[in-house]
């Protein structure tokens, strides 16, 4: 085994560990979020460094340095001058033979962490082998999403528990979340333990984007996976002139937005409380149609409409005033019978297990993309319950509904305290887990999401984040946070991200796994082989 | 001449003659043990207690001439010198502990050799006696012994490096002293 890094000296359960780091070990070579491994009497535990410190053991060295002594630099590092290491532990793992729980083949397993190793227990770094321990091997199930700082060797996310609950990417702006998000979108489809609807706002999912470097494209996921992936548009001209092979275009009717949709864009369309008011008021008299009468009614008729509603004419006004923004777009259409518009379509691929990409083109004001998402969001969320039930009914494998993420970006706008309750986003952030429906959200700004709807995600993978709020938003929820807010503000400002959660044993961070040519080479395969609708045309050819 | 648990005199054969100061010292016994001590003064003087000896010479003589013309002088003063004990070997291995028992008056006193010096510091446990021993000149005492060793195994600068820690790490609370060893050992 290689030499120890040094040895634990003190800490508690709640506080952490301190690390004496043995004379020869440089303070300068150890890294926070560096994962390390203490060999405790009874347990190995598995640790990440959250923090550092110079100690002394006796003042008067720091009074009267051993500066321009030479020997007495180098005799007292470690001896009267030594560097402290804050460590976290994450998991433990009982040695063979101990008691504790064993898995199904005998070995121990990976238990949350209860106890405390042993004064003078050695640290060592962690190996591969340790690293195979925690968070698995690449394998069908197992994603890896990129190395750990030290070691040239993956680290998995568990992408069935992944997909169990709702996730976030966080990070500033240009630290790579569209990145992370197409890591983990690509994992997901490549599995297949999910079907994916990409709200693609900055249309860079679907076909191709830039890369990072700006020296070129990439591809995106339809030309990643092929058919499986089914791109749809909003914005026609914007899909040709960049020379996107769509599947189809999506359409939104009047009819089929409601006033939910209506009271989540107050804030973009500028509406008083009193104005969503007379939206129920003009509902109750018009019905369904409400919203083409109005928009259909000549401006100067608006004040006999109020009348004959019984609402007040200048909210009438207002509102008419507004809404007929939506009329500008072309993708909306005065009415679209069920079936049309394209969206029942989508809704189709997503049963049948292949994944959606809807680009947006032009259209990435937050109005429209709210107001699509919703009416989309609105609609999944209606049909998964309703299959939910009938598989609860009958029981029957064949009805359970297909397993789905919603990736959503600038998510603090659909999922903010007041949004949250109101939107069909916020019912599935809270408890859609149980209909099959789990959100992505990708995100700059974490302190904007409804703190209730941020402690139930499940895994959070965050790049860089300075801004105090949004620090403390991700680890809402997450016990032990304090000492990750470190490992946090110290990430590089690129391809680096913090991991916790569900899908991985503990937190990690990792060198996000580059995008290129050897990824795209790992993704392939999967495609060709694991292709259920493929299968079933072999056995229908050969019986 | 006198031996004591810890510490023992010796005579040199030779007038002026006398180990190094923090040299290492062996004495062979006829028990099949050899002891180990550390020279820790040296001293000139009459063989009889109570009478001092006397200022020879002129201005222009040097020291040969003094000794020439008065030969008596070899047999009226003696050389001494004064070692701490750190430890015994027997056939199979070195202990650095103080002996059960004392080297016997009259034991040959022998200065260890570079290779046995070398051997003796591959194990520097002996140092916690050294400092613990309240000795006049301590630190000096300490950053000779340990030179000595250092040059008898080659100039190692990590056995320097070693010693230095060891000192400092039994020494911690004093740091004056250790600083002031260390300077000696740089020096």
């Amino acid at each position: 085994m290689a030499e120890p890094l040094g040895l634990i000296t003190r800490g508690s359960l709640s506080a952490g560990l301190g690390l004496r780091l043995e004379p020869g070990v440089s303070v300068e070579d150890m890294r926070v979020g560096r994962f390390v491994v203490i060999e405790g009497r009874e347990n190995r535990f598995f640790c990440l460094v959250t923090d550092m410190e110079l100690g002394s053991t006796n003042p008067r060295v720091l009074l009267d340095p051993p500066v321009g002594n030479r020997l007495a630099g180098e005799v007292l590092e470690g001896i009267a001058t030594f560097g402290q290491v804050a460590i976290t532990p994450m998991l433990m793992l009982p040695r063979a033979g101990q008691d504790g729980a064993t898995g199904a083949d005998g070995r121990a397993e990976l238990q949350p962490v209860r106890t405390i190793p042993v004064h003078f227990s050695p640290v060592y770094d962690a190996t591969e082998a340790d690293f195979g321990a925690v968070f698995g091997r690449e394998s069908e199930r197992s994603f890896a999403v990129g190395q750990p700082l030290n070691m040239d060797i993956p680290v998995c996310v568990n992408l069935e528990r992944l997909v169990e609950r709702s996730n976030g990417v966080f990070g500033k702006s240009g630290t790579g979340k569209s990145f992370l998000t197409r890591l983990l979108l690509c994992g997901v489809i490549r599995s297949d333990v999910a079907s994916a609807l990409v709200f693609d706002m900055h249309s860079e999912y679907g076909w191709e984007t830039a890369s990072e470097e700006g020296d070129g494209v990439l591809p995106g996921l339809r030309r990643l996976f092929g058919t499986k992936v089914h791109v749809y548009a909003l914005d026609r001209d914007s899909a040709r002139a960049r020379g996107v092979q769509v599947d189809g275009y999506l359409d939104i009717g009047l009819n089929t937005i409601e006033i939910e949709d209506i009271a989540l864009l107050q804030e973009e369309l500028g509406l008083t409380n009193a104005t969503i008011d007379t939206c129920y008021i003009l509902q109750r008299q018009f019905g369904e149609r409400w919203m083409q009468t109005l928009l259909e009614t000549e401006p100067e008729s608006l004040e006999n409409m109020a009348a004959r509603a019984g609402g007040h004419s200048a909210s009438v006004s207002a509102l008419y005033r507004k809404l007929s923004k939506l009329r500008d777009y072309d993708f909306v259409r005065e009415s679209l019978a069920p079936g049309e518009g394209g969206l029942d379509e989508m809704m189709g691929w997503l049963e049948r297990g292949e994944h959606v990409v809807l680009e947006f083109g032009r259209y990435r004001q937050p109005l429209v993309y709210m107001l699509v998402a919703n009416v989309i969001t609105r609609r999944i969320h209606a049909a998964w319950v309703e299959k939910t039930e009938r598989y609860l009914l009958s029981k029957k494998r064949s009805d359970q509904p297909r397993r789905l993420v919603l990736c959503i970006e600038e998510a603090h706008k659909f999922l903010n305290p007041r949004a949250a309750r109101n939107t069909s986003f916020g019912t599935i952030a809270r408890e859609m887990r149980k209909y099959n429906v789990t959100l992505l959200v990708v995100d700059q700004r974490p302190s904007g999401i409804d703190p209730e709807v941020a402690s139930q995600l499940g895994t959070r993978l965050t790049a860089l984040l300075t801004e105090e709020n949004d620090i403390r938003a991700v680890f809402a929820g997450v016990s032990g946070a304090e000492q990750l807010r470190t490992v946090l503000a110290s990430l590089d400002t690129k391809k680096q991200a913090l991991i916790l959660g569900h899908a991985v044993p503990m937190p990690v961070v990792v060198r996000v796994r580059e995008y290129d040519s050897a990824f795209f080479s790992a993704m392939k395969p999967a495609e060709t082989v694991r292709r259920p609708a493929g299968m079933a045309a072999l056995q229908e050819a050969f019986g | 001449m006198a031996v004591s648990t810890t510490t023992f005199t010796a005579q040199s054969y030779e007038l002026n003659q006398s180990p190094a100061f923090g040299s290492l010292l062996r004495v062979p016994s006829a028990r099949e043990v050899t002891y180990y001590a550390l020279c820790y003064g040296a001293e000139t003087g009459s063989i009889e207690p109570g009478r001092h000896a006397v200022a020879w010479g002129r201005g222009e003589d040097d020291e040969e001439d003094i000794y020439r013309r008065q030969p008596q002088l070899g047999q009226v003063l003696r050389t001494t010198f004064d070692a701490l004990l750190v430890g015994y070997a027997t056939d199979d291995r070195k202990v650095q502990r103080v002996p059960a028992m004392p080297p016997h008056l009259h034991a040959p006193v022998y200065e260890a050799g570079r290779q046995e010096t070398a051997d003796f510091n591959g194990d520097l446990a002996y140092l916690r006696f050294v400092l613990r021993t309240p000795l006049p000149n301590a630190d000096d005492f300490i950053a000779a012994t340990i030179m000595h060793a250092y040059q008898a195994g080659g100039h190692d600068r990590a056995f320097l490096v070693a010693a230095g820690r060891t000192v400092a790490r039994l020494l911690e609370p004093e740091h004056e002293r250790v600083m002031n060893i260390l300077e000696l050992l740089d020096g």
